[in-house]
């Protein structure tokens, strides 16, 4: 067990950071267990700890009696330094057992600027960084979350994968290890990863060779053993109700990010807009009955006292039972002082009155994302939203008391021309016009944040280049001198984050070693713009020899194979590339769940089915204005 | 409507938690033990609880004292087991008393000492730390430098002021040899008051220059109201 002396936790910020012991924290005796499973974010503690899945899997695991799940995430430089220098290895919060001990490390890959904070948390830990140096001894490092659709630039790191939900399988790999564990004598850990790769969803990368053409594209990857999966299918939970879910977080001591409950309404969203990656990683649509979720609902708020609920999914006003739910919530809890909160709202007045019912207390601002400034390019990237949806989405909320708005866009979407970005503009001005109209009054706020877009595998634009540094940095100095009006705040990013994460996502195994060294010459907390320098990832790709623009500015041959080709969430190749051409022909394409398929493939391929409770809706009030 | 005041702990688990933290953390707990809190009114409801005093991150206390109210009745037996089974480790609910006074004064104004245990790291020179003190004490005036980050205007820039630190203590620093430990008695008023940690700089920083601040470890062991315990004076 590992003791942190004061002079320690008082020489750094945030201590709590590091002393564990929250309500709610599962702690067992370890020497009783037969899989020690920790789980981390490889971030710091207050987004680490606000990770949804994370939370999921701790409490599956922890609920089997042969079995401990603890959490680790990442030291802050303060903190890292000190465990440096009195030779302190990273430990869990749990039980304070050093992470070397553990039978499994599982990492959570939720962007990809996290990368070289996990090679530092191995190096903390004293275990080997690179898979096939790892000794029997060492624990098996998993990965899991929505970047595992190409994990071929961290392949050489991990032991394995699991692609998909990982409620299901997660059990099966760990029943998998006790059996091996008991019946092994060498603890062998081939003969183990071998025993994983026959379970559905499981990627064991070292079992498979990649070939790159003449030219250094990316050829193939080739099975090294006849006995494994030539393609990696991702796995799906097919009954959301039937599953476990949260039902007593973790309540952190101290504020962490997402600081309140999260009942997840549903997983998946089908809008189908065509360059967003959790679209179709998250296939297909499938909603939680009401009373289930008002039963997890009542379980997390007397396990934890938490006061606020996210009623969180990916695009939760789709919910079908919403307006019921959100009715018997707050029916129940007023007296409580409850709050619910969606954390996204459609653009449309449905979602505003369902924003001003949950909102009676603070009228903080609204969020809307219309994602391109003009109505050619919504249509390419088939957001499905007109102008008029917006201006009126606005002017419900401006009459509801609302006087600040945020608008999300993003730039360097394909066929974005310079008209499109100074639409962006246009919009914006449009929306602090309706608000003198509406209110004839000018105190209002219009925040328009602009990112840089990063095309991600497994979507219709998978194929196109990225925008160079330079071009993007021309469209952010282009739409600032198109924005006049006072009232409108422009916010954007430096470029070169999303230029290395377009590298990064879109990258193959040989990007490994460039991590590494750039690992090596100091980058960490890469997402963290504090801390982020796109030199030290420049000299590595230099010194490694890699040429990074072959990943993100090449627009690549749709014949061409793609290293994440074997990773899948089970949509057919077909399909995202005629959504790539409809996108080019500005064609729209609907939404799957109330009309009829359009061949994704999803459901057929991974055989599970849209579950959508609409008709379940016994007290339903008119959800529905238009 | 009726106010119970507690007095509970802030133990080693929750010792590097910020007194707002430690708030928040006890607002749950009554959440759990389903417990009628009153709210305050207007946009942005607040449990009405309210502490004794702010301890700062890095201390523990054997005394920490609040005033609940609940909206409805709720008898002393069943007030105290609800709240104390909701407590994680860090909390331990000592006492409990309904307020019989209304129109009690709020504790912050009826504090005018705190007591605290300074436990010193295990390496210091015991001889020279016993000097310290002793020379400290015979002192008549002792300006200590108070350091900290400037706030508005002064953003980023470390603002000093100089303070006579012997007018805050309500009795002399006691040095106990065998338990290596320093008991603090600082006087509490609305003029203001010392950390124990800067105390122990005063003490410290002429003789012991190499005493590592950050090795020390704090528990405030009593907070008083004319001689009396907060939970007593009800």
């Amino acid at each position: 067990m590992i003791k942190l002396s004061p002079s320690i936790l008082q020489a750094v910020s945030k201590p709590a950071r590091y002393t564990g012991g929250e309500v709610n924290a599962v702690c067992k005796d370890l020497d009783k267990i037969a899989c020690k499973f920790a789980l981390s974010m490889p971030d710091v503690y207050e987004v680490g700890m606000s990770n949804l899945g994370l939370k999921i899997l701790y409490e599956i695991l922890n609920k089997r009696n042969d079995t401990a799940a603890e959490r680790v995430y990442t030291p802050w430089p303060d903190m890292e330094e000190k465990m440096r220098q009195n030779n302190i290895p990273l430990y869990t919060l749990e039980s304070f057992t050093e992470l070397g001990k553990f039978d499994f490390v599982g990492f959570t890959l939720q962007y990809e600027l996290s990368y070289t904070n996990i090679l530092n948390m191995l190096d903390l830990a004293g275990i080997s960084i690179l898979s096939k140096e790892r000794k029997n001894y060492e624990p098996f490092i998993v990965g899991g979350g929505p970047c595992v659709y190409n994990v071929e630039p961290i392949a050489d790191f991990f032991d394995f994968f699991i692609i998909g939900e990982g409620e299901e399988v997660i059990n099966e790999v760990v029943t998998e290890f006790i059996t091996w564990d008991k019946e092994t004598k060498t603890h062998d850990r081939q003969e183990l990863l071998h025993r994983l790769a026959a379970i559905r969803g499981i990627y064991v990368p070292s079992f498979y060779r990649a070939e790159y053409n003449e030219k250094g594209v990316f050829k193939e990857l080739v099975p090294l053993f006849p006995d494994i999966p030539k393609v990696i299918k991702k796995r799906v939970i097919k009954n959301m109700d039937d599953i476990p879910s949260i039902e007593k977080p973790i309540v952190p001591y101290i504020n962490i990010v997402h600081d309140r409950l999260m009942l997840e309404l549903f997983r998946g969203c089908s809008r189908g807009c065509r360059f967003c990656q959790a679209g179709i990683e998250y296939r297909p649509v499938r909603e939680r009955r009401r009373e289930t979720l008002y039963a997890l609902a009542k379980k997390m708020i007397d396990n934890t006292g938490y006061d606020e609920m996210s009623l969180t999914s990916l695009s939760s006003a789709d919910y079908s039972c919403l307006p019921v739910l959100i009715e018997n919530l707050i029916d129940e809890y007023a007296g409580e002082k409850m709050n619910f909160s969606l954390p996204s709202l459609r653009i449309d007045s449905f979602s505003i009155d369902i924003a001003h019912k949950l909102q009676t207390t603070r009228k903080s601002g609204l969020t809307f994302a219309p994602e391109a400034g003009t109505q050619r390019l919504r249509d390419v990237i088939n957001k499905g939203v007109t102008e008029a949806d917006l201006l009126r989405a606005c002017a419900a909320a401006f009459e509801h008391g609302w006087k600040t708005v945020k608008l999300y866009f993003m730039m360097g979407l394909p066929t974005e021309t310079d008209e499109d970005l100074i639409g962006i503009a246009e919009l914006a001005e449009k929306v602090v016009d309706l608000y003198k109209k509406v209110k004839s009054r000018r105190d209002v706020k219009v925040t328009v944040s602009v990112s840089c877009f990063v095309p991600k595998p497994y979507t219709p634009f998978q194929w196109f280049g990225q925008n160079s540094k330079e071009e993007f940095e021309r469209k952010q100095r282009l739409l600032k001198a198109n924005i006049k009006n006072k009232a409108i705040h422009f916010n954007y990013h430096d470029a070169s984050t999303s230029i290395l994460e377009g590298i990064i996502s879109r990258g193959d195994r040989r990007l490994a070693k460039v991590i590494y060294l750039a690992y090596k010459k100091g980058a960490k907390f890469d997402g963290w713009s504090e801390m982020f320098n796109f030199k030290t990832w420049m000299q590595a790709f230099e010194e490694i020899g890699v040429e990074p623009n072959q990943y993100n500015l090449r627009t690549r041959d749709v014949t061409e194979k793609l290293p994440w080709d074997y990773t899948t969430p089970g949509v057919r190749k077909e399909f995202l590339l005629s959504e790539y051409k409809k996108a080019a022909a500005e064609e729209l394409t609907p939404d799957c769940r109330r009309s009829k398929c359009i061949g994704c493939g999803i459901c057929q391929e991974l055989g599970v089915d849209i579950v959508d409770w609409k008709g379940n809706n016994d007290d339903d009030i008119s959800r529905r204005d238009n | 409507m009726m106010i119970y005041r507690v007095e509970i702990t802030k133990n080693e688990q929750l010792r590097y938690i910020s007194h707002l933290d430690y708030a928040n953390l006890l607002q749950r707990c009554i959440r759990r033990a389903k417990l009628p809190a009153a709210y305050s009114e207007g946009f942005n409801p607040h449990m009405k609880v309210s502490f004794a005093s702010a301890l700062a991150l890095g201390i523990t206390t054997d005394a920490e004292y609040a005033d609940i109210e609940l909206t409805k009745d709720v008898c002393q037996p069943e007030f105290f087991s609800r709240l104390s089974e909701s407590l994680p480790e860090g909390i331990n609910l000592l006492r409990a008393k309904k307020l019989v006074d209304r129109h009690h004064k709020s504790m912050n104004a009826l504090v005018d000492m705190a007591v605290y245990k300074v436990i010193l790291p295990a390496d210091i020179d015991k001889r020279k730390f016993t000097e310290a003190v002793r020379k400290f004490n015979n002192a008549l005036v002792v300006v200590f430098v108070r350091e900290r980050m400037g706030k508005k205007a002064q953003k980023g820039r470390m603002v000093k002021k100089e303070i006579d630190i012997k007018k805050f203590l309500a009795a002399d620093p006691q040095y106990d040899n065998k338990e290596n430990s320093l008991l603090l008695k600082l006087r509490v008023s609305s003029e203001g008051t010392v950390k124990p940690s800067e105390v122990t700089k005063a003490i410290c920083s002429e003789y012991i220059p190499d005493f590592n601040y950050d090795d020390i470890l704090i528990n405030r062991t009593e907070l008083l109201a004319a001689g009396k315990n907060l939970l007593d004076i009800v």
